[in-house]
């Protein structure tokens, strides 16, 4: 049994990460008025009316598309928390190797300027990594797998910067200049065994 | 020639012919044309051959004989002869047929038993290595020894014990095994084995751990677990094996193939359960060294918990009926370092080994009394110390969180059977801690910040488990935790996550089920006394109020005291005519507790007939007309005192409904009374028109008994009401108060009994402005109408033809062609009241039966109409997909997938997103269908996707998770070229508005991506 | 301040991220590293001539025309496989491209590859830290001439200089080397250190319009986001020639100096540097999208000002690749443009007024 570098990590239970609050739903028809106590009305009961779909409340509901909902470091929490850490059965969320305040969204490209108006603005997202000891090897694959993850589930507009949180790892200077080197990430995502740890990694995702 | 000389020609090429030919020397014999003498002299010769083949054929030849010679034909003494025959000639193989035979007659007595079992034991090296066939047939031999003649073998001693192992040894062929085992079990239960116990467990051990891969075919399904079972009941067969099994088990634990562990930790767990305690306790703590790495170090989950099992097997078997609670026991010299092994972790509460060492304390202590009271003993009070130094809310709840479990398996003690709770110590272990527990929860639960939401749940949870245990708190003080859960449900304000509230009312309800008077004296007046009066305008707290004593009220004194003071509240909030809404509210929560309870058999349903179903009747229609509440006429009141009324209409007998029903449309009111029904009147202002709603709840619910309603007043016949509803319904402007016509009308023809009914409703359909006698004018649409009778006629599969061909019909119409398309979502859709619960006529087969016309219909109809009216097809197919199974549909795959995907291009955003979903549920149920119109669906799922501008996004979410399925069911051949195009294709929409489709196109770009990727090499 | 036109994109333009694009010294065809890929597109029509497959079991990173006139054009590529390949054009049928040979040798990735002016040495590196020099000793028949393992991480780039056998690296260990082939075998003669991160790319000056007193001057671009001008240290010239004739081989027989740093205009890593040869212009891309050329002051020499910016050159995707060179855009005269790469997977041709 390979001997497991760190045994006895802390835990923190999901119900206490950082979570998206429920925004204040407006109320709509298909919401039951009374909650609980008109939970004896059936669902068919809401069925929208087929002949003016437009008065349904499906429609004009939940559904505005104006309002646009901006990426925000909740979301890009969202998208990596859940990654699972290569030694223990637990995501990096639940030992705190990934933490909302550490992640910060800075506009790189402001997004309009005077010489091309229609041009996309550029956003750097930065993640600081906080390896559970601090000669964790595995902080680099971890690196890894929250770039790798984040410049997949993020649209192209948005650059990835992952680096180790300071004073939270012995080599923390080498490991960051690796996983700011597009090209060895370029590489090592074509190295078999490597993307396999990674797949594992990002299953639970 | 003789038999045998002729049976040893044949008996090569063709053994059927050899075995007949055997059977008619038993004839003869049976006939007597033979003597036994005979046929074994003509053995003579070839028996003693000096060719062994020759011999084994020849004994063979008699083995045949003898088995086919009827039970009662040798005698005693014959039997003797054969059986010392045979045994002479044991070790040719051939005999053992012949001496099954001979074991099972009556005649073959003990002394010939042990006479074949030496036989046996003594030439067991060349019965060895006969082939598998016969060692079967040896073992077969050995279990019919082992069944009939038991005793005699048993008196052997340890001779027979060691024979036995030899004969059984270096099998590998799944049917010896499983003989093997069951031999070997018998012998180790019932037998004195305490001096043969080592060589008796090692011809078990040796086939363990079983690693046996059925054929695909095997005629014999014996499964790998089938072997592991009967292997696991030897292994765990006699406490004498505890030495050998123990430290041979725990050294396989460390293989490293997670099968074999789980077969190690089962057979372990088997061995614990039946050894005898001493023997147990001997190997407990080498037994917790190893195990103890499995549990605290989770690596595979399974194993963990197959771990924790063990454990508490042992501490089960050391525990049983043990009363005594000193430190000198099996039990407690177990329990002691475990006990001090979890304490240290629990130091660091939050680190991971904490959670595994709280769950092996609660499993220990739930295993017997005597180790719960030595569990909290060693570790209630270091736990309460370290909860006073650490200082972070983390490490605190995890520690609540292991007291939590201990009070766990306290209350599952109370439960279990024959809990021996002896009366020397009549104090319940935790006993000793009560106060100090008890302020540590409640300070918890009160005194910590809102925002902990786990840390208050989890001090909540085990208040309430201290109420559990039994008389174990004064009532006193769980009339203290009643208030606490009180004062949250009531005034923590509501904006706050929901947990703690739904713990605190699901709390209180469990505490209702032992301690009901408690919630009776106490929360009871509380929350009735939280309800306000008349409630200021913009206060709805009350809500919170009303579901917490809905769901109290799960005993029945208590829900009979909640109704009484409800229609109190009723009464005076009306009287002051306060806001609507909390007089729906009421009115809910009086349904909500009805709807609890079994009404047809309850003794108070006269009465609530009386004060709810009349008065309120008879209330609202004066209402309607101005003299009496005007929240009473407010049409959401009006639909929640309808349902109100239908339960209990619903459950009154056959003869009070009819009676009810004869008031349908005078709504309980005499003669004089201001209020006039609504039916055949003109220009009725729209509160009285609102009294519709209250009929068809009636209506509804007094099911068949509504012909009553014919026998009222002779104008009042089935046509002459149709006709007047439907004049009702095109006329009507509210559109609440049309569907509750409509609906009146559809129940009516539905129900209709006579043919004569279902054909003035077929008029009605196909033309509702002559029935209605009112002309027909541009502004008012008929096609609701039309639509609700043919639903109504459908459903009980009535002129179906010729529904169908009407409404179908209609679609090709410019005019009323677009409605038309949008009534095919109303056909077949579940309706609230035309339902069984209403009487309504409901066929199994409608929506076989419809689809079944109308997809092939609309499939060619859509192919012939012009370009203008074609979009009505689709959304007409839509509208019928949305409620037909998909078994259904796949009937009909081939010729509605075409116009399915040009669905796709209409830009009406409810029929695509309709239409995504049903290639979303197609593409799953049969991949192969879509794999034909690959290139079309992918880029149109694409297009619907990444286009906010051109669809809502429901429907763009749709799109994405219909792309999503489709790597893993359709063929990778068929993906791979457009895995390319997909990837990219999405990329844009990974910028999307809305997060739920960003969140979407991340998932479905992920699942293209993998399957996009070979293995590359490393 | 003059401007950066866009004047067309190659099409079709690859499906995912291209990595370089090298135009061929005198033909107008211009090869794009893409995936596991090459594609040979025509500067004339602007269009996909050929795609070179099967070679690379990864992706290529690098790849470089064989100076030389011979009609068939031979292009060296460099990949992630640690293999380098070099290809030619079938003489009769200019489409099909002939797999000459693969020279194996490094232990991983390979970044870049480089022809000497002559066309007889090829340098390539490696993440192996490592430089090797082959010379080509017969058709199709490559030697191992010299490997160069000063470096202390991945060399990201190597350089001959436009006319000298004296070679440039850049590398991950923040420096760059030069080697010189001193007697019989090739040393390290210079260290530029300067650089505060990775040194991504680096270009030599061109021979036409350079100050002859001082010999051509390195451009240098990092992440450290500064693009730097080194040039050789006045008085070199005895003490060189002396060094030849003592028998320990000087470390850094040559002083090289850090000449002026090209004013700030990135503000993400700098992929990408090249210095025209018409105009004697700087180019630079990088990982903010910008394209931005800069040009020397000529008065007080040695001051650069940026003369022309373009915000994302490939929308919102990075820019892996610049290069100048001169092509007949489709009925216009020969002019000077600008060739830029990105994950974008386009290739876009800009002029630069």
């Amino acid at each position: 049994m390979s001997e497991i570098l760190n045994a006895n990590p802390t835990i923190r239970s999901a119900a206490d990460l950082p979570s998206r609050r429920r925004e204040p739903t407006k109320k709509t028809k298909t919401q039951r008025p009374f909650g609980l106590l008109s939970s004896t009305i059936p669902d068919s009961a809401y069925t929208p009316d087929p002949f003016n779909p437009s008065s349904s409340p499906e429609s004009e509901g939940s559904d505005n598309d104006e309002e646009v909902e901006p990426i925000d470091e909740q979301e890009i929490y969202d998208l990596i928390a859940p990654i699972q850490d290569p030694e223990h059965p637990l995501t990096l969320g639940s030992l705190s190797v990934v933490n909302l305040p550490d992640i910060t969204l800075s506009s790189t490209l402001p997004p309009t300027s005077l010489s091309n108006p229609s041009r996309p603005a550029i956003t750097t997202v930065t993640v600081l990594v906080t390896p559970t000891i601090t000669h964790c090897s595995l902080a680099t694959v971890i690196g890894l797998g929250v770039r790798v993850r984040l410049e997949q589930a993020l649209p192209p507009r948005f650059r990835v910067d992952v680096r180790i949180k300071e004073g939270t790892h012995s080599t923390a200077e080498q490991v960051n200049r690796q996983l700011g080197d597009k090209e060895r990430v370029a590489a090592a995502l074509e190295n078999g065994t490597l993307m396999g740890v990674l797949r594992k990694m990002l299953e639970g995702c | 020639m003789s038999d045998v000389q002729r049976y040893l020609l044949r008996v090569d090429e063709d053994k059927d012919s050899a075995q007949r030919i055997a059977e008619e020397t038993a004839q003869s014999l049976v006939s007597k044309t033979k003597s036994l003498i005979d046929v074994v002299q003509s053995l003579g010769e070839y028996i003693n051959d000096e060719d062994a083949s020759i011999r084994s054929k020849a004994v063979n030849y008699l083995s045949q004989v003898i088995s086919a010679l009827p039970n009662t034909t040798l005698s005693r003494q014959q039997v003797q002869v054969l059986c010392q025959f045979l045994c002479d000639r044991i070790e040719d193989g051939g005999a053992i047929g012949g001496l099954r035979k001979l074991q099972s007659l009556g005649r073959f007595n003990m002394e010939m038993a042990i006479m074949t079992f030496r036989a046996l034991i003594e030439h067991f090296q060349d019965l060895m290595i006969r082939p598998h066939a016969q060692r079967l047939q040896i073992l077969e031999l050995l279990n019919d020894l082992m069944l009939n003649h038991r005793g005699s073998l048993k008196s052997l001693g340890d001779g027979a014990i060691v024979g036995i192992t030899d004969l059984v040894s270096g099998e590998k062929d799944p049917r010896s095994l499983m003989i093997i085992f069951s031999i070997l079990q018998v012998i180790m239960v019932e037998w004195d084995i305490a001096a043969k116990a080592e060589t008796l467990f090692d011809s078990a051990f040796c086939y363990f751990p079983i690693t046996f891969r059925p054929p695909p075919d095997d005629p014999y399904r014996i499964t790998a677990q089938d072997l592991k079972a009967r292997l696991r009941s030897c292994i765990s067969a006699s406490s004498h094996f505890a030495p050998f099994a123990f430290p041979q088990l725990l050294e396989k634990l460390d293989s490293t193939s997670p099968n074999v562990k789980k077969d190690v930790l089962q057979t372990l767990t088997a061995c614990t359960t039946s050894y005898n305690a001493a023997a147990v306790s001997n190997w407990s703590i080498t037994l917790w060294d190893s195990l103890k790495y499995e549990i605290l170090n989770v690596q595979e989950e399974d194993l963990a918990e197959d771990s924790l099992v063990t454990l508490q097997a042992i501490a089960i078997t050391l525990g049983r009926d043990l009363t005594s609670t000193n430190q000198t026991t099996h039990l407690a010299r177990f329990l002691k370092p475990i006990t001090n092994e979890c304490k240290e972790e629990l130091q660091a509460p939050q680190h991971k080994k904490a959670k595994p060492a709280g769950q092996i304390l609660s499993s220990l202590a739930s295993s017997s009394s005597v180790a719960l009271l030595l569990v909290v003993k060693a570790i209630v009070p270091p736990l309460l110390t370290i909860y006073q130094d650490v200082d972070n809310i983390a490490s605190q709840k995890a520690l609540l969180e292991v007291l939590v479990q201990i009070f766990n398996a306290a209350v599952l003690r109370d439960e279990a059977p024959g809990m021996v709770r002896s009366s020397a110590e009549a104090e319940h272990p935790l006993a000793p801690f009560k106060d100090r527990l008890f302020e540590v929860f409640s300070q918890a639960l009160m005194s910590s910040p809102h925002e902990e939401v786990t840390f208050r749940v989890m001090a909540l949870k085990g208040l309430l488990r201290l109420c559990q245990v039994r008389n174990y708190l004064q009532n006193s003080e769980i009339g203290m935790v009643v208030q606490y859960l009180d004062e949250i449900v009531l005034t923590e304000d509501p904006s706050g996550r929901e947990d703690v509230k739904d713990e605190a009312i699901q709390a209180l309800v469990e505490i209702s089920k032992s301690k009901h008077q408690v919630i009776m004296d106490i929360t009871f007046p509380a929350f009735m006394a939280n309800l306000p009066d008349p409630p200021t305008k913009d206060q709805t707290d009350y809500v919170v109020t009303l579901e917490g004593l809905a769901r109290l009220s799960v005993e029945k004194s208590i829900s009979d005291t909640l109704i009484r003071r409800l229609l109190s509240k009723l009464e005076t909030v009306l009287q002051d005519d306060g806001q609507a809404s909390y007089t729906q509210a009421l009115l809910s929560t009086i349904d909500y507790v009805l709807s609890r309870r079994d009404l047809p058999s309850d003794t108070n349903l006269s009465s609530y007939h009386e004060k709810i179903v009349v008065t309120y009747v008879c209330k609202a229609a004066l209402a309607s007309v101005g003299s009496g509440p005007q929240a009473l006429v407010e049409a959401a009141t009006l639909e929640i005192l309808g349902r109100l009324i239908a339960r209990i209409v619903c459950a009154l007998d056959e003869h009070k409904r009819r009676s009810v029903a004869i008031e349908t449309f005078t709504l309980f009111t005499q003669e004089g009374s201001p209020f006039i029904p609504v039916l055949y009147r003109q220009d009725i202002p729209e509160k009285q028109r609102r009294t519709m709603i209250l009929s068809m709840w009636i209506l509804a619910s007094v099911g068949q008994a509504a012909d009553a309603l014919y026998t009222v007043a002779d104008d009042i016949d089935f046509d002459s009401l149709l006709n007047e509803l439907t004049r009702l319904a095109l006329v009507e402007t509210a559109p609440t108060i049309r569907h509750y016509i409509l609906e009146q009308i559809a129940l009516l023809v539905n129900r209709s009994s006579t043919s004569k009914g279902l054909s003035d409703a077929l008029r009605a359909m196909y033309n509702p402005f002559e029935a209605a006698q009112i002309d027909a004018t541009p502004s008012i649409d008929a096609t609701p109408i039309v639509f609700w009778i043919a639903k109504a006629l459908l459903l009980r599969l009535s002129h179906t033809q010729e529904v169908l061909d009407h409404v179908l019909g209609r679609l090709s119409d410019n005019s009323c062609g677009p409605t038309s398309a949008r009534g095919f979502g109303l056909l077949l859709a579940t309706d609230e009241i035309i339902s069984k619960q209403y009487g309504a006529k409901l066929r199994l087969l409608t929506k076989q039966k419809v689809f079944s016309i109308c997809a092939p219909r609309i499939a060619a109809d859509f192919r012939a109409a012009e370009a203008s009216v074609k979009p009505n097809y689709l959304i007409a197919l839509s509208g019928i997909l949305k409620d037909v199974p998909t078994e259904v549909t796949m009937t009909e795959i081939a010729t509605l997938l075409p116009l399915l995907l040009q669905s796709l291009d209409l830009p009406d955003q409810e029929v695509k997103a309709a239409t995504i979903e049903s290639l979303t549920v197609i593409s799953q149920e049969s991949p192969g269908a879509v794999e034909g119109h690959m290139s079309s669906l992918v880029n149109r799922l694409l297009q619907a996707a990444s286009k906010p501008r051109e669809n809502i996004a429901r429907v763009r979410f749709n799109a994405l998770r219909c792309l999503q399925i489709f790597p893993g069911r359709v063929k990778g051949s068929v993906l791979l070229p457009y895995g390319a195009g997909v990837i990219k294709g999405i990329l844009p929409v990974l910028d999307d508005a809305k997060r739920h489709v960003r969140r979407m196109a991340v998932e479905c770009r992920a699942t293209w991506t993998n399957m996009d990727e070979p293995d590359q090499d490393a | 301040m003059a401007a950066i036109s866009f004047i067309a994109g190659l099409n079709p333009p690859a499906s995912s991220r291209a990595w370089c694009s090298t135009p061929h010294p005198t033909l107008p065809i211009l090869a794009t590293a893409t995936g596991t890929s090459l594609r040979i597109y025509s500067l004339n029509s602007l269009t996909l001539l050929s795609t070179i497959t099967g070679g690379h079991k990864r992706s290529i990173r690098s790849c470089a025309w064989k100076p030389g006139n011979s009609d068939t054009a031979t292009i060296a590529t460099g990949s992630f496989d640690a293999s380098v390949g070099i290809w030619s054009q079938d003489e009769d049928d200019n489409e099909e491209w002939k797999f000459a040979i693969v020279l194996d040798g490094h232990e991983s990735e390979v970044k870049s590859v480089a022809w000497s002016t002559g066309g007889n040495l090829l340098a390539t590196c490696s993440r192996d830290k490592s430089v090797w020099i082959w010379e080509e000793v017969g058709e199709d028949d490559y030697e191992t001439v010299a490997v160069l393992q000063e470096h202390e991480g991945d060399v990201k780039c190597v350089k001959w200089h436009p006319e000298e056998e004296l070679l440039a690296s850049a590398s991950y260990d923040d420096d760059i080397r030069l080697w010189r082939e001193d007697i019989d075998d090739w040393g390290c003669i210079a260290v530029l250190r300067g650089h505060q991160s990775t040194v991504w790319a680096i270009d030599w000056e061109p021979l036409s319009g350079r100050d002859e007193t001082v010999g051509s001057r390195l451009v240098s671009c990092s992440d450290d986001v500064t693009i730097r001008i080194w040039k050789k240290s006045p008085g070199q010239e005895e003490r060189q020639a002396q060094s030849r004739l003592s028998i320990i081989k000087s470390s850094s027989a040559e002083e090289w100096t850090e000449e002026a740093q090209l004013p700030k205009t990135h503000v993400r890593t700098i992929y990408s540097v090249a210095w025209s040869k018409d105009t004697h212009r700087i180019v630079s891309v990088g990982g903010d999208g910008k394209i931005v050329v800069y040009a020397e002051d000529k008065e007080a020499s040695k001051q650069w000002q940026v003369v022309a910016v373009h915000e994302c050159g490939h929308q919102e995707f990075e820019i892996n690749h610049v290069a100048w060179t001169r092509a007949k855009i489709v009925g216009g005269s020969v002019q000077e443009v600008v060739v830029t790469t990105g994950d974008d997977g386009e290739v876009k041709l800009w002029a630069v007024s």
